[in-house]
């Protein structure tokens, strides 16, 4: 509701509305990987931030062209490097301008300028990053700065406005601590997903029922099965994650629903052939998908994203490893004074079967039924 | 064994026959007349030089304010901000300056800082009409309707026409009494002539808004096309008339009105254009799709964010992940409190079968009375899973 404050304003200029690619505030992005000699990295400062300081459209046409910005390229490095600075324990690092080149971003052409510093790293100690582009200019203007060491990044945004900013390295090194987040994350998304709980629940009791309880040939074949399992969703759990497979949620929980459904009738009335691990293999290629819906995976570089994707699968064993164990021993109870525990099996099967093929028709066909 | 190989086979086909969403760069071939940004020529940017003449720099920042609302360019809020630098954090600033100063502050959503600043404003000016509009609107958008009412009857006491009649029926038209209220506004419409453009733009797009809520989709449609005659380079109208449209299955229609360079156009009008190119199935959905993601991931990369609304919106409408566009609509409705936001917490809320984020919704609705057709519709069916 901006258009009352609207009103009684002067309208300045009625010029093209929908102007070309002007829709963000304004960023810089600012890259810093350290090893132990030296700083490199490279810079990307918009265009259009650069006309607003230096003027580099020359025959000012209002277009700024690849020509333009090569020749001005000694004005904006003499530009940008006056307004930042790395220094590192008390000492400032020398900064070497390298090549420059226009980069696409969201909102349109930036130069990116490589350089580097000589600098000798002390992950102990922090680097200080003096940033001041565009101050006088708009002091909306922030950098966004991913510093790298060690194979971490740690992502900070600049402000100007206040000068120079402290970064502690050992920040970038806070690995364990992400992985333990994400962990959790994964364990959380077991814990709520309950077709996936049902699908380890079938795993525990198929395998109770062709091997009975308690003996080696049992506990190999379960854990062959669950291996398999879990061997599979990791594939694809992470070929999503990457963006490799992207397909309609829809169509994921409905085919996670329907591996549960066969999986139980297979657990009433054995159908499928073949070791169960080949099975649990087959159906964990689908769970992948489901599970990568639960993964806050935005904003990760590639590194990091593989570290979220361990984690996150961690999570995700320890969850299943906990509901299968629980299981295990309650079949072991269960069929205690039993000789067959097949109908014990599937008397759990049942009701499983049922309540999943509802699942399926409901996330099929985009409705709700049940409260599950 | 046999059997259970052929099922692995199949997942296995089933998974590479699936649209792989690689994502590509295609490498571009650039020679020195490539044009890489356009910008405005010098002689038509508002002056930038720094200036301790207080005038000088209001008109300066007046005229950056204008080119961010015309251009849909939040850079230029940011020229604003510098022009007035001097006087920015002054308490003691003048009533015109602290005006503008909220607007700045208000399209960043620093809502709060720039209530105290209209404030201020008021106090130091009472008898500025445009003072108790923007604080009417500011107030409604912060859900305190009965502040907002308060400086609606502060602008009639000072200002006559059309205007006085807007702020009531925005607030009416929020508070369950759609109707009267649009009937007042055709009354007062039919009375006005000498009414600019702009305005009366405003005055259609409210009676759309109040039609749509009422049910009436034949006056709401024609309303929102007269707007938008009536002012084409309305954002607000567009958002609002391809909302309708949305909710009206015809996203054809929404396709008709961003026929524009899809980067050129706004993140809220891309993200509707993805919206509805997607229940198209359009061979440009994914496309925008990820352009939109880009853009709002961008965006977020600067921390807080203005922009809870369109993520929450593209994570219901684009990526199906209902739980977290709750989580989203229900940050972005810790600020921002317009009819939009509760029905976007609804549909989230609903979608994920998030009890307490529903109730939230529910609450604001309960509270202002609010109608809108969908409210009655999807009342009946219970939250869906994911």
């Amino acid at each position: 509701m901006m258009r009352a404050l609207f009103l009684l304003c002067a309208l300045a200029s009625m010029a093209i509305s929908m102007n070309a690619r002007a829709h963000k505030a304004s960023d810089s992005y600012l890259t810093l990987d350290l090893s132990p000699t030296q700083i490199t990295g490279h810079w990307d400062v918009a265009l259009r931030d650069l006309d607003a300081a230096i003027a580099i459209d020359q025959n000012d046409d209002g277009a700024i062209t690849f020509g333009e910005m090569k020749a001005e390229a000694a004005r904006i490095r003499a530009y940008a490097f006056t307004h930042f600075s790395i220094s590192h324990m008390g000492k400032n690092c020398l900064i070497t301008p390298g090549a420059q080149s226009p980069i696409s971003h969201t909102d349109g052409f930036y130069s990116r300028i490589t350089f580097s510093a000589d600098c000798a790293i002390d992950v102990t100690a922090p680097i200080v990053v003096g940033y001041t582009l565009l101050t006088g200019i708009d002091p909306q203007h922030r950098a966004i700065l991913a510093l790298t060491a060690n194979g971490a990044t740690v992502t900070r945004v600049l402000d100007p406005n206040l000068g120079t900013q402290s970064i502690n390295i050992n920040d970038a090194n806070a690995t364990p601590q992400s992985l333990i987040s994400f962990a959790k994350e994964g364990l959380h998304h077991i814990s709520i997903g309950l077709d996936h709980i049902l699908f380890v629940v079938l795993i525990v009791i198929g395998t109770v029922r062709v091997h009975g309880n308690a003996n080696r040939a049992a506990l190999k074949s379960l854990i062959a099965a669950v291996t398999a399992f879990t061997v599979a969703h990791s594939i694809t759990l992470g070929l999503a994650v990457f963006g490799v497979v992207n397909f309609s949620p829809r169509w994921t929980e409905t085919l996670i629903a329907a591996t549960v459904t066969l999986t139980a009738i297979d657990v009433i009335v054995p159908f499928m052939m073949g070791p169960r691990w080949a099975m649990t293999f087959a159906f964990g290629l689908v769970h992948g998908l489901g599970l990568a819906t639960g993964m806050s995976a935005a904003n990760l570089t590639p590194g990091a994203l593989l570290t979220a994707l361990f984690g996150f699968n961690i999570g995700v064993e320890l969850g299943q490893l906990a509901i299968a164990s629980a299981v295990w021993l309650l079949m072991a109870w269960l069929t205690r004074s039993r000789t067959s525990v097949i109908p014990v099996a599937r008397r759990i099967a049942m009701p499983i079967a049922v309540l999943s093929l509802v699942w399926v028709a409901e996330r099929a066909s985009d409705q709700k039924w049940l409260p599950l | 064994m046999k059997r259970s190989l052929v099922v692995v086979a199949l997942c296995m086909a089933t998974l590479s026959a699936l649209p792989c969403a690689m994502a590509q760069k295609l490498p571009i071939t650039m020679t020195d007349d490539t044009v890489l940004a356009t910008v405005q020529k010098r002689a038509n940017r508002p002056p930038r030089l720094p200036t301790a003449d207080i005038n000088a720099a209001m008109i300066s920042a007046q005229r950056w304010i204008s080119v961010a609302r015309t251009q849909h360019d939040p850079r230029a809020y940011g020229y604003a901000q510098q022009a007035l630098a001097p006087w920015w954090t002054r308490d003691d600033a003048p009533a015109d300056l602290l005006r503008l100063r909220a607007a700045i502050k208000q399209a960043d959503h620093h809502f709060e800082a720039a209530l105290k600043d209209l404030s201020l404003s008021k106090a130091r000016s009472p008898d500025t009409a445009q003072t108790h509009l923007d604080l009417a609107i500011l107030l409604s958008t912060m859900a305190r309707y009965g502040e907002a009412r308060a400086s609606c009857q502060s602008l009639a006491k000072l200002s006559r026409g059309l205007i006085p009649t807007l702020c009531t029926a925005h607030l009416d038209g929020i508070e369950g009494r759609a109707a009267p209220a649009r009937a007042q506004l055709l009354a007062d419409l039919n009375q006005s002539h000498a009414v600019d453009a702009a305005t009366r733009s405003w005055a259609s797009t409210l009676v759309a808004e109040l039609s749509e809520r009422i049910g009436d989709h034949t006056q709401a449609h024609a309303s929102y096309t007269q707007a938008l005659r009536l002012n084409p380079e309305d954002l607000y109208a567009r958002i609002a008339f391809a909302d309708f449209l949305l909710d009206a299955q015809q996203p054809n229609a929404v396709v008709a009105l961003f026929r524009f360079e899809p980067d050129a156009l706004p993140d809220a009008a891309l993200l509707r254009l993805a919206i509805a190119t997607r229940q198209l199935n359009a061979t440009n959905a994914s496309a925008l799709a990820e352009m939109v993601r880009n853009r709002l991931a961008a965006s977020a990369q600067r921390g807080e964010s203005p922009h809870s609304r369109e993520q929450a919106l593209a994570a219901l409408k684009l990526d199906d992940a209902p739980q977290r566009a709750t989580s989203l609509a229900l940050k972005n409705w810790q600020t921002q409190k317009e009819p939009f936001d509760a029905l976007l917490l609804l549909a989230c809320a609903r979608a994920a079968g998030d009890a307490p984020a529903i109730a939230i919704a529910n609450q604001w609705l309960q509270t202002t009375q609010f109608q809108h057709p969908t409210l009655t519709a999807t009342r009946a069916i219970a939250p869906r899973r994911l």
